[in-house]
């Protein structure tokens, strides 16, 4: 496992280094939603029925650029070749790389996203639903969205690639995910679409880290 | 020096990009063997040391590493570029590389950095070195412990004459305790080192 | 003997053996639950004895199965012996399925009775059914494929995901047309975001995705192997999505309208042979069109080798 706790500790490093890369989706994200109340008619009651979807959308849009840089900056240093015949299994590394981005730019998203609910006149009950949902929803994207990262790494204009394969795989989140602040808005119950995003988490979680690694392989050659 | 094979080579034979590199490519690596892989550019020689570090599969041909050699244990692969982020010192570079690999001895490091011309500069980022240096830090790691095998891609670039007697000290260093060298260079290290030759589809072995 | 080559084959071939026959004739009743009556009770009971006969046989004759299989897998695995073979089918496929096709589209479109609800508009379900069934089904193949490509390695299997995924796409596209054209005269609108046609957009990009993944990627080995990640990864997705968009269409009660107006109602059967004709039209066109596709891209991935000379010549 020190090779886990390892890449952990190095991504954190690299991330403090250059604080910027760690920054962009942020701003991109309170950037995005804060576009929508510009751009729709102040119709009482519209802003706060969009906001699930304008929340979720800026969300998962913003997740997706950051994964562009996830494995690139390894790739064009020639460090992809160390991880893959290093003897600390790639699961293993692949978990704690994208677990450290999470940590460093999901988890800000997650943490700004009730402001920004409450910008988009979304009442303050609901608020924690946002919070929760997007604290399960954002590190499945980030596994889903790592094994496109790892299939279009060194490739031409990959990030367009990264796009069009990555969106299809995150609509079932975006569709429990703004469904259950839908939910809350209406005042329903929503721990059974919790439950479904956190099943979801645990599968992305388990079972994508093989993905990714396999993606990392296929890229390199193999 | 031991006589078990380590690597079986048998009818290698590899194409890329629809140009066949090499084909009936045939060695048998022992012990304490030097050698180098030679050609003109785009022969094959950075593809050949990847298939042989398991990086690159599409091959025909087998390639049998000795029985008891978990490769990616006994191996040590320093690619083309130097494989370190800019942003983190040598230090913090050569510590995760080692903990990939189950090391943690800060001091081994430390001595690893300072047998290379690198003492003092530990703990400065990686983008305020010159190519050289850079360049040394990766190679760094030919003085840490425990990889018999080592498969080295252009060892010699960007490091001036003094760099490179240093290596070519080292690498010798390494066959004498029973380690195996593969490296790509233009640059023979002795008379007596065994040479993979590609070129235009053909591979040659000698002796 | 037999007995014998079961215990030289070991525990885990018997196993593999239980497993895949159950595993499928789970995969067919979960499949086939929500046919009609009758069509359920002939797929179920003739599924079900060929499981229980593949499984006996399988039994007593395990030497016979594992030497078929074999001999199959390095047949069809072997690009060369797969354009062969490929090519002594092609004929006999492409027959049937042009008989199919134009007897089930004639058939439906002129002698078919018209809908009591929708009078005429509805005969372009005779398009529309066969086109999304197919492109569902040719993406689990694409699935299927890209996990036999991603264990065993098998060239065959990429090759085969280069060849369903344009005719998938094209299926998904005539599927998502024709459903905005018959959406035009029975909602007044021509796209709904209803569960279904949603779930085939969302394939459709699926489709270009792995379209554009392999034209992406230089190598052409790199390239298979890449879509055929993909392609696995995308098949868990479409279960997913189906299930994530039916749930979101729950949501909105307004817009769950079935096909042919109130749910359950079944189709008479005067509508559904020419409607099950199209399908398998439809099965054998995709049969046709990848076997050939498959050929074309054997005979470029080989053009070097001397049996492409000899056959090109």
């Amino acid at each position: 496992m020190s090779g886990f706790s390892a890449t952990l500790r190095r991504e954190v490093l690299l991330a403090s280094r250059s604080p910027a890369d760690m920054v962009n989706p942020l701003f991109f994200f309170v950037v995005v939603v804060s576009l929508f109340p510009l751009a729709v008619p102040p119709t009482p009651g519209l802003l706060e029925a969009m906001a699930p979807g304008v929340v979720w959308v800026a969300a998962l849009l913003a997740v997706m650029l950051s994964l562009d840089g996830l494995f690139r900056s390894d790739e064009e240093a020639g460090v992809l070749d160390q991880l893959l015949v290093a003897p600390v299994e790639l699961y293993f590394t692949v978990l704690a790389k994208v677990l450290a981005h999470w940590l460093l730019t999901g988890l800000p998203l997650v943490l700004v996203a009730p402001l920004l609910g409450y910008m988009l006149q979304l009442p303050a009950e609901v608020l924690g639903s946002l919070l929760l949902g997007l604290l399960l929803g954002t590190p499945t994207l980030m596994f889903i969205g790592a094994i496109g990262a790892a299939l279009t790494v060194g490739l031409r204009r990959g990030s367009m690639l990264l796009a069009l394969l990555v969106l299809p795989l995150y609509i079932p989140v975006l569709v429990f995910g703004a469904g259950s602040l839908g939910r809350a808005l209406e005042g329903l119950p929503v721990s059974p679409v919790m439950a479904v995003l956190g099943a979801m988490l645990a599968m992305a979680m388990s079972l994508g880290p093989f993905a990714v690694a396999l993606g990392l392989r296929i890229s390199s050659g193999d | 020096m031991s006589e078990h094979p380590l690597l079986t080579v048998e009818a290698l034979a590899c194409e890329r990009d629809d140009r066949l590199l090499f084909r009936d490519l045939a060695f048998t690596a022992r012990g304490g063997d030097i050698w180098q892989v030679a050609g003109p550019n785009g022969a094959g020689k950075t593809t050949l040391l990847r298939i042989l570090a398991g990086l690159f599969g599409f091959y025909e041909g087998t390639l049998s590493w000795h029985q008891d050699l978990v490769l990616r244990q006994a191996m040590l692969y320093l690619g083309h570029r130097p494989g370190l982020r800019e942003e983190l010192s040598p230090l913090e570079n050569l510590t995760w590389l080692s903990a990939l690999h189950g090391q943690r001895d800060d001091n081994a490091l430390l001595a690893a950095l300072a047998a290379v011309g690198l003492a003092g500069f530990e703990d400065l980022p990686v983008a305020h070195l010159s190519a050289g240096q850079k360049r040394r830090v990766a190679l760094a790691r030919l003085w840490l412990p425990g990889k018999p095998i080592w498969i080295l891609d252009e060892p010699f670039t960007a490091i001036d004459a003094e760099g490179i007697a240093l290596v070519e000290q080292r690498l010798r260093h390494h066959a004498e305790q029973g380690g195996l060298v593969i490296y790509t260079s233009h640059h023979r290290l002795a008379a007596d080192t065994r040479q993979i030759l590609l070129g235009r589809g053909a591979a040659r072995v000698q002796p | 003997m037999s007995s014998d080559a079961v215990s030289r084959a070991g525990l885990p071939a018997h196993f593999f053996v239980v497993s895949l026959s159950t595993g499928l004739l789970a995969l067919v009743t979960w499949f086939i639950w929500s046919a009609p009556p009758v069509a359920r009770t002939v797929w179920l009971a003739g599924g079900w004895t060929a499981g229980v006969l593949f499984y006996y046989g399988a039994l007593r004759y395990p030497h016979w199965y594992w030497q078929t299989l074999e001999r199959w897998y390095h047949q069809l695995g072997s690009p060369p012996h797969f354009y062969r073979i490929a090519g002594l089918w092609l004929p006999w496929l492409v027959i049937i399925a042009t008989v199919l096709c134009v007897v089930g589209v004639v058939w439906g479109l002129a002698f078919a009775p018209p809908h009591h609800e929708q009078g005429n508009s509805y005969r372009i379900i005779y398009l529309h059914v066969p086109a999304s069934s197919a492109a569902l089904m040719a993406y689990v193949a694409m699935g299927v494929a890209g996990l036999v490509a991603l264990v065993w390695r098998l060239k065959m299997a990429e090759i085969a995901i280069k060849a369903i995924a344009p005719f998938g796409a094209v299926m998904a596209a005539v599927s998502l047309l024709s459903g905005a054209i018959w959406g035009r005269p029975t909602w007044g609108t021509y796209w709904i975001w209803d569960a279904r046609l949603t779930s085939m957009l969302i394939l459709f990009f699926m489709y270009l995705g792995v379209i554009a993944l392999q034209n992406a990627i230089r190598d052409p080995r790199q390239a298979g192997r890449a879509a055929a990640l993909l392609s696995v990864v995308g098949v868990i997705n479409v279960v997913i999505v189906r299930y994530s968009v039916d749930w979101w269409q729950s949501l909105h009660q307004g817009s769950s309208m079935s096909m042919f107006g109130t749910a359950g109602s079944a189709i008479h059967p005067s509508m559904l042979a020419p409607l099950l004709l199209c399908m398998f039209g439809t099965y054998f066109l995709f049969a046709v069109t990848v076997l050939v596709r498959a050929r074309t891209e054997i005979l470029w991935r080989e053009r070097k080798s001397a049996w492409v000379r000899e056959e090109v010549a």
